[in-house]
């Protein structure tokens, strides 16, 4: 196990490297205008280019790589009582070109928000996904089959971006149930509204127009591995055994057919944490996808840098995660 | 089979129900209660505004952005300031934090006399010092302001020593001195008129001296913001908010007041724009800073008109054609002047949406100073015009540059049409994502022909015929002189109109405007672009005043 | 009063093909104690009748009529709560696949204590007490300590094993065992038939033993079952059926078993392939591949009946009976030179 560890660390490590390099080549291969966009429209050659070599942005691109990972991982001491005890990495993400706010400042406002949204609508999609699943499953053919595999159809279909403008104009405007966007942090509130009864309130509608999408494809998935299962060779042992049926379904049939859900809700966590791009957007909750967004558009590389370091950061560690407790719970590969 | 057709019934009922949920969804439906007519107007209460894209700085060096100017005219106490009229009297300079100021005869050396008493809104006094240091610190290149292209111009306005510390090479700077507590002195390298303009825009208000020479990039109770504004900065979240609140220590003191009607604004960031407008249209807020989505303003302007609650009025955007006068095509003036002819201003305009801009023919706008209605060129195509002057050269070959978001593309489709109509048959495309007006400030590319738009630095002509048209200013990169238009008579006529003052200057900009577009035509006015606004019910609809270096004057609006 | 009488048994599946006969009238009886094998081709009938005697057919789209009198009470016409009382308990199945019919998330020490648990109300200990037991019973060594293993954690005749020791746990009267040996290699599968064999002089439970190979039935089996396209062929008890055996479909089961013994060059085929259960062919199932064919065959359905001078002996075939009786005769002697 331990070496198992080490060895996804490694690759981990490796993976996060090519997949900052690639970045910061994707933004210096695409056109930007930004001598311009760092010193205003109307500046001169020489006001330009003094922003330009402020910023570094002068210098050969591998230089640029070379310094901002440099800056990320230098060893500082971490002080125990005055005395240094042991080193960590720095973890500077520079500061925003257009802004200057730094980097980090920005990520941490915009992660709590999309980190709600994302595990909010974990919860949801999960809870729709679930039994609608299960039951289709039971009943294939049926009139609640049919439903469901059309929910399923829409869900896939309907883009975010529509079932949020529909929802924040029906739910919102029309009915005046739900706030129409916005957000409210739980605790520390930057804002007026805060507080997690606010926080929930107003995250209740992105909640479902996040979840749609992911709870369709899911009850898709949990629909198939559910009728596989049931047509394995030990549920019919089960039930030879005498077990009822809740008993065959909860013990045999679940317990296996869910197992593949598993990784799939950690790869998509860690996709989800990476940015909720649309739904972030319509419902205006400041979070990483709508920062990725604005930082690409004004090409602001330390912003793009630092979002993609902490979504790559965070799928990896999120992947690794459900391959610990996929390896755990899989008794095949725990004990191979 | 009967369960299949079910299951085909199911999803033709779906998708209808989605059709009907589309139309359902269109803002333009109307709002129950409209306002009652004729409320008098009260002080105080708080207006909500929205940001979509958020501001980029709440450092007052550093900001650029309209709606971040918008509320600095407001919170900012520069040594100048305009008048808050409207009309022609709206471009006027009056003395706000300089009681007075004098001019050296030679014209190089600007002293500025502070009024005495103002109060920043920590309640500490106002002296030269804070002048000086707000000087300082659009200079200091740490602080990354945009001003300091505008103070260090070898072609316009230089401070004495200001280059030199901007890039790092010199500590101090000699052109800036405080002379006594109340009086600060300002040496330029050159005579130019234009500093005081410059000392009217918001990034210039006093500052408190102990803000560090680094961006500031947040503001709270705990590190507050100080300024001697009618307003000041209370709180900013970046990214979530931004509260503004009356300063209790502002006295006018015999300046023209800042109007400020109401205690404060409260912005809120990321609001995407179609939920703007339904938040503005329930009365959860006031009013949209950063504009609506285009397709929202026909319905808007169709119920409410023009008068009420939804108003258009010119901005600075100037749009235009840009061709490439040093080469090809359009080296040949009487082709330029068919495209000045057969370009269809009006269809332009109206593809961005009802509203969207007035077709003109001049570069400047009403909406700065010195404007002259063009009368050389008309609005539609006049094609037998056109087509006569470039009659032999239709077959010649045009580069087409032009930017490749979604109005952009639309725009060069309708415009390449029209230059079919003219005659022009040859024509290449070139797309670009970003970075059009840079690709096109490189001497020596192959583009001839662009539209391109336009939108001031600081209120004065110059800005736009000299920065854009003068042959003087050609270098090698980063040249906004897109159409490389260098005609000795047009570079001395500029020349000499930038060393005017006052009402003269005006006058002599705006008929210099016409003049180069009868005369020469490098490039074609096709509009100015409108700035569209749209307010909630809470907004006493009289309060809304338009004027033209402020747009919407913040200070004036009241609620109901 | 056997343990179980099944009569005239019938199961049709509903597909969209139109119906499928999977058990087409089949009847018998095993008695306390005893085992019977069942012995056919793939798609012949064999598991599908025992899966309807133990109700573990899906119940949507299926048919079945018939009665499944297991001591007394009807199996097909019972209140599912009683079936359930009785799978596991009463009757028990083992199945052809041991990998896949164990849960391979579940130790097998947890499985065993979900059979015992099921249907007696004792403690997880005194549970997992029984189940070391029965794992020591069926060979399985270190047993304690194998119970907290997984079942991919055993060769393939252990987990027959361990099937064997679930489907024993509770002591039933009737084990059902469904091709217990086909997906294991040959020595293996001895030592599982030899251990079933031995497991049933111990516990005293019935067998019905399904299986394809007519070996293992000559081996284990008190009466046999032959069964062709979803009825039945031949019944009788074993060694009539091996000194005089009255089908010719049984003829060819016979014929083509491989003797080691032997000096073989070919194994006798049977030509031909099981009819489609969809629509079976006119009259006797068997004709399209029996080389004794006549005209009758192909109209007329053979009753299943008893031949003279045996009445536990039924066959269903035109033929008459001196024609048989020389064909066996034939069919023995050959075999027997062979041997010698």
């Amino acid at each position: 196990m331990l070496r198992y560890l080490i060895r996804r660390v490694l690759w981990a490590i490796v993976l996060f490297l090519v997949v900052t390099l690639v970045t910061y080549v994707i933004f210096f291969l695409v056109p930007n205008d930004l001598p311009s966009a760092i010193a205003g429209q109307g500046s001169s050659k020489a006001q330009r280019e003094r922003a330009i070599h402020y910023l570094g942005l002068d210098r050969p691109v591998y230089i640029q790589y070379e310094r901002f990972l440099w800056r990320m991982v230098k060893p500082v001491p971490v002080h125990v009582g005055g005395v240094p005890v042991f080193v960590r990495p720095q973890g500077d993400l520079g500061r925003s070109f257009i802004q200057a706010t730094p980097v980090n400042t920005l990520l941490k406002s915009a992660a709590p928000v999309t980190a709600s949204l994302v595990f909010g609508g974990v919860v949801i999609w999960m809870l729709m996904a679930l039994p609608i699943g299960i039951l289709s499953a039971l009943r294939p053919r049926s009139l609640l089959d049919r439903a469901s595999m059309t929910f399923v159809l829409i869900g896939i279909s309907a883009h975010p971006v529509w079932i949020g403008l529909i929802f924040a104009y029906v739910f919102g405007f029309k009915l005046g149930w739900f706030p129409i966007q916005g957000y409210c942090d739980v605790i520390n509130p930057a804002t007026d509204c805060g507080g997690p009864v606010q926080w929930a309130y107003h995250m209740f509608l992105p909640w479902i127009t996040y979840a749609i999408l992911f709870a369709a494809l899911y009850v898709r998935m949990i629909r198939a591995n559910v009728i596989d299962a049931m047509s394995e060779d030990y549920v019919r042992t089960a039930r030879a055994k005498g077990a009822p049926e809740w008993r065959v379904l909860r013990s045999h049939v679940l317990r296996n057919a869910l197992l593949p859900v598993v990784t799939m809700l950690g790869m998509d966590i860690g996709l989800g944490l990476g940015g909720a791009i649309f739904t972030e957007t319509i419902y205006g909750l400041p979070g990483l996808g709508k920062l990725a967004i604005r930082a690409i558009g004004i090409s602001d590389l330390p912003v793009v840098m630092g979002v993609v370091v902490f979504a790559t950061f965070v799928i990896i560690l999120f992947n690794l995660l459900i391959d610990l407790l996929y390896a755990w719970i899989d008794p095949r590969i725990r004990l191979s | 089979m009967h369960k299949r057709m079910m299951l085909s019934i199911a999803m033709l009922v779906v998708g209808a129900a989605m059709l009907a949920a589309a139309s359902v969804a269109s803002p333009g439906a109307a709002q129950k209660g409209s306002s009652p007519l004729g409320s008098k107007a009260r002080k105080g209460g708080i207006l909500k505004f929205t940001l979509y894209a958020g501001i980029e700085n709440i450092d007052p060096q550093r900001t650029y952005y309209v709606p971040e100017w918008q509320y600095e005219w407001l919170t900012a106490r520069s040594l100048l300031n305009f008048a808050h009229a409207t009309g022609a009297r709206g471009y006027r300079l009056v003395n706000d934090g300089a009681k007075s100021y004098t001019v050296s005869k030679n014209g190089k050396t600007y002293t500025f006399n502070i009024r005495r008493g103002m109060k920043l809104s920590n309640g500490a006094s106002i002296t030269a010092r804070n002048y000086e240091h707000m000087l300082l610190r659009v200079l200091h290149e740490n602080v990354g302001s945009p001003l300091a292209s505008f103070l260090t111009d070898p072609a316009a306005v230089e401070i004495v020593g200001a280059t030199a510390y901007n890039s790092g090479n010199a500590t101090t700077v000699p052109g800036i001195k405080v002379v006594s507590p109340y009086k600060l002195r300002v040496s330029l390298v050159r005579p130019n008129v234009l500093l005081p303009t410059l000392l009217a825009l918001p990034p210039t208000g006093a500052i408190a001296t102990n803000v560090p020479f680094s961006p500031v990039t947040s503001v709270s109770a705990s590190n507050p913001l100080p300024a001697g504004g009618r307003y000041y900065v209370q709180e900013y979240v970046p990214d979530r908010s931004i509260k503004i609140r009356k300063n209790r220590f502002y006295k006018p003191l015999g300046a023209p007041p800042t109007p400020g009607i109401v205690d404060g604004f409260d912005y809120d960031i990321g609001v995407q724009q179609d939920q703007a407008l339904l938040l503005i249209k329930n009365g959860q807020s006031d009013w949209a800073a950063d504009g609506l989505s285009p397709s929202a303003w026909g319905p808007l302007f169709a119920q409410y008109g023009t008068k009420g609650r939804a108003r258009a009025f010119p901005s600075s955007v100037s749009d235009y054609v840009t061709m490439n006068n040093s080469k090809g095509l359009f080296a040949n003036q009487t082709v330029r002047k068919a495209v000045a002819w057969g370009i269809g201003r009006n269809a332009l305009v109206n593809v961005r949406g009802a509203r969207a801009g007035f077709a003109q023919c001049s570069l400047l706008t009403p909406a700065i100073p010195g404007y002259k209605r063009c009368r050389s060129y008309p609005l539609n195509p006049n094609l037998s015009k056109a087509r006569t002057l470039a009659r032999g050269h239709t077959g010649d070959h045009i580069n087409y540059w032009y930017t490749s978001t979604i109005i952009g593309t639309q725009i060069q489709q309708l415009a390449t049409s029209q230059l079919n109509a003219i005659g022009f048959n040859n024509i290449d495309h070139r797309p670009f994502s970003s970075g059009l007006f840079t690709a096109l400030g490189r001497r020596g590319n192959d583009y001839d022909f662009a539209i391109v738009g336009w939108q001031q630095d600081f209120p004065d002509p110059y800005d736009y015929l000299n920065k854009l048209l003068s042959g003087n200013t050609i270098q090698d990169v980063q040249n906004n002189n897109t159409a490389y238009f260098n005609n000795p008579t047009a570079n001395r006529l500029l020349n000499k109109a930038a060393t005017l003052k006052g009402q003269k200057r005006l006058t002599t900009y705006g008929n210099l405007d016409n003049r180069i577009m009868s005369t020469w035509a490098p490039i074609a006015g096709i509009d100015n672009r409108n700035d569209r606004n749209f307010f909630s019910a809470r907004i006493d609809v009289k309060s809304i005043v338009q004027s033209r270096i402020y747009l919407i004057d913040l200070g004036k609006l009241a609620l109901k | 009063m056997a343990l179980l009488e099944v009569k005239d048994l019938k199961t049709y599946f509903r597909t969209d093909d139109g119906i499928v006969k999977a058990v087409d009238g089949v009847s018998f009886n095993v008695e306390k104690g005893k085992t019977l094998g069942i012995v056919g081709e793939s798609g012949s009938g064999k598991s599908v009748t025992c899966l309807t005697v133990m109700g573990l057919n899906a119940r949507k789209n299926t048919i079945t009529s018939g009665e499944a009198l297991f001591k007394g009470e009807d199996l097909l016409h019972m209140r599912s709560r009683r079936l359930r009382e009785i799978r596991g308990n009463d009757i028990a199945m083992i199945f052809q696949d041991p990998m896949t019919s164990l849960n391979p998330v579940h130790s097998i020490g947890a499985q065993l204590v979900e059979a015992v648990q099921l249907h007696r109300d004792v403690s997880k200990k005194v549970a997992r007490a029984r189940a070391t037991e029965l794992l020591q019973a069926v060979g399985i060594p270190r047993a304690g300590r194998r119970l907290d293993d997984y079942p991919h954690q055993f060769s393939g005749g252990m987990r027959q094993r361990v099937m064997i020791a679930m489907a024993l746990v509770n002591d039933p009267d009737l084990l059902i065992a469904d091709e217990p040996t086909t997906a294991l290699d040959v020595t293996t599968q001895a030592q599982i038939v030899n251990l079933i064999k031995n497991l049933q002089s111990e516990f005293g439970s019935a067998i019905i033993l399904i299986t394809h190979d007519l070996g293992v039935v000559a081996e284990t089996a008190d009466d046999v079952l032959v069964m062709y396209a979803a009825k039945v062929a031949e019944q009788a008890p074993v060694d009539h059926l091996f000194n005089r055996p009255h089908h010719p479909y049984t003829w060819g089961l016979l014929g083509s078993l491989p003797r080691l013994d032997a000096d073989v060059e070919r194994l006798v085929q049977i030509p031909g392939q099981p009819p489609s259960l969809l629509s079976p062919p006119k009259g006797c199932r068997f004709h399209p591949r029996c080389p004794y064919v006549m005209e009758k065959c192909r109209q007329v359905e053979p009753a299943l009946v008893g031949i003279s001078g045996d009445q536990d002996h039924l066959q269903a075939c035109h033929l008459d009976e001196e024609t048989k009786d020389r064909e066996a005769a034939k069919l023995l002697a050959a075999t027997m030179a062979k041997a010698s």
